[in-house]
């Protein structure tokens, strides 16, 4: 029996994808799940494995929660929206340590708390939890690639100037000196102040010239 | 009335019951499912890792055998369904130049395993490295991100008493290695309170049979 209070308006898939792919983009406008934005974003390669991991327990809950959002009570539809985010962070946890331990040592603790990621949360509660498959799987899909946009940016960033590499590979000449501070906390809160700055101007720069009349 | 709204009720607790206890228990089946899948996966890999911390801690050694405590106390050398309990090293010519134990403990948040190097007829440590750890970051994990710390394991000698009896090692600040005191850590106290407690625990099993086994491995098969 569907709750009363959790049914909403359908939404327009392909727009949330947009949506959350650049509008709402988790991390650039939203400032959404911060602590393993700036943890974790010191190399190309933990950007993308952090950000791959919460994209695949996003899409997999908010799947679930849509496809069993009929039969969860009101008073405790939390509990269980924490359950099912918990089980997707516990089998991506084992599977990450099954098949990258290296990766999974360098990501530590920070793929456990996938599961109090509060965009995880949010996306759930307000979509997953009210609209259809289709649609909330497409939001997933779209809050995640911004989240893997905001988050692997950071990290590229980040290891290009604190280490010379990108993905691992050597890319800045040899007489580079690696700015040490980009691999520390304050080298990530500055990366990630800049790329806000960067993405903000480009937006509106953006909407100035769709305006423009032909 | 008063019956209907209290049988209405009734099921309506029933009803959260059951979901949530259908939620958790196909939750508690998918973990159960992967975990099997996953696990000799991670136990290969571990093993490995394991193998190159205690090439680490044993200096000089270039290979090892692998050695688990047999029913009587002894030791014999690992099965296929073993998971590793020590490391002998040997050097280029097959000599025996020290030996590694694993252990584990409880730390902050999860469960500690490491390896650590013991020399036994000198009486120190010859190295320690953490292998698998969830200390907090930044706080917790300077038991494997300070090099510095974990160093000063290649200097700690085991501390005995007046009548030979091994005693457990002891954090303090300003440490003096050679009376088998770790260096404490402000901010990760608990994790390396932990690591010491692992290898004293460790050591306290370990010496015995190191001490009484060590020849008799010297004259064993090559690793």
């Amino acid at each position: 029996m569907a709750d009363a209070g959790m049914i909403s308006e359908r939404e327009d898939g392909v727009e949330r994808l947009r949506l959350g792919f650049w509008r709402e983009n988790p991390i650039l406008v939203q400032a959404l799940g911060m602590c393993p934005v700036l943890a974790v974003s010191n190399t190309g390669v933990n950007a993308l494995t952090m950000s791959l991991a919460t994209t695949f327990v996003l899409l997999s809950s908010a799947i679930v929660i849509s496809t069993i959002r009929g039969i969860i009570p009101r008073q405790v539809r939390l509990a269980c929206f924490v359950l099912v985010i918990a089980t997707f962070v516990t089998l991506t946890d084992m599977a990450v340590e099954a098949f990258a331990l290296e990766l999974h040592q360098a990501l530590g603790a920070f793929l456990p708390l996938i599961v109090v990621n509060c965009m995880i949360l949010s996306r759930i509660e307000i979509m997953a939890s009210r609209q259809p498959i289709s649609v909330a799987a497409l939001d997933a899909i779209g809050m995640g690639a911004g989240f893997m946009l905001g988050l692997v940016t950071l990290g590229s960033l980040r290891e290009l100037l604190g280490r010379g590499t990108l993905f691992g590979a050597q890319v800045m000449p040899d007489r580079f000196e690696p700015w040490q501070v980009m691999q520390l906390p304050g080298g990530g809160f500055f990366t990630l102040a800049a790329l806000v700055i960067g993405f903000t101007l480009l937006d509106r720069s953006l909407k100035r010239w769709r305006e423009v009349p032909a | 009335m008063t019956e209907q709204r209290g049988g209405s009720g009734l099921a309506s607790v029933l009803r959260i019951q059951g979901v949530l206890v259908a939620i958790a228990l196909s939750a508690g089946l998918a973990i159960a499912l992967v975990h099997e899948w996953t696990r000799p996966m991670v136990m290969a890999q571990r093993g490995g890792l394991l193998g190159d911390a205690a090439l680490e801690v044993m200096p000089g050694a270039a290979s090892y055998r692998i050695y688990v405590r047999s029913a009587d106390g002894g030791l014999r050398p690992m099965g296929d369904d073993d998971t590793p309990e020590l490391f002998i090293g040997l050097d280029e010519g097959g000599h025996i130049v020290g030996a590694a134990v694993v252990g584990s403990g409880m730390g902050y948040a999860d469960v500690i395993q490491l390896v650590y190097g013991v020399d036994p007829a000198a009486g120190r440590l010859t190295g320690m490295r953490v292998v698998a750890s969830r200390e907090t970051p930044g706080l917790g994990s300077v038991i494997v991100d300070d090099k510095d710390w974990v160093d000063t394991f290649t200097r700690i000698h085991l501390p005995f008493d007046g009548e030979q009896n091994l005693r457990n090692l002891r954090v303090r600040s300003n440490a003096n290695h050679e009376q088998g005191e770790v260096d404490a850590i402000s901010g990760a106290t608990v994790s390396v309170v932990s690591v010491t407690r692992i290898i004293s625990s460790s050591l306290a099993d370990w010496l015995p049979i190191l001490k009484a086994e060590f020849d008799e491995l010297s004259g064993g098969d090559r690793g």
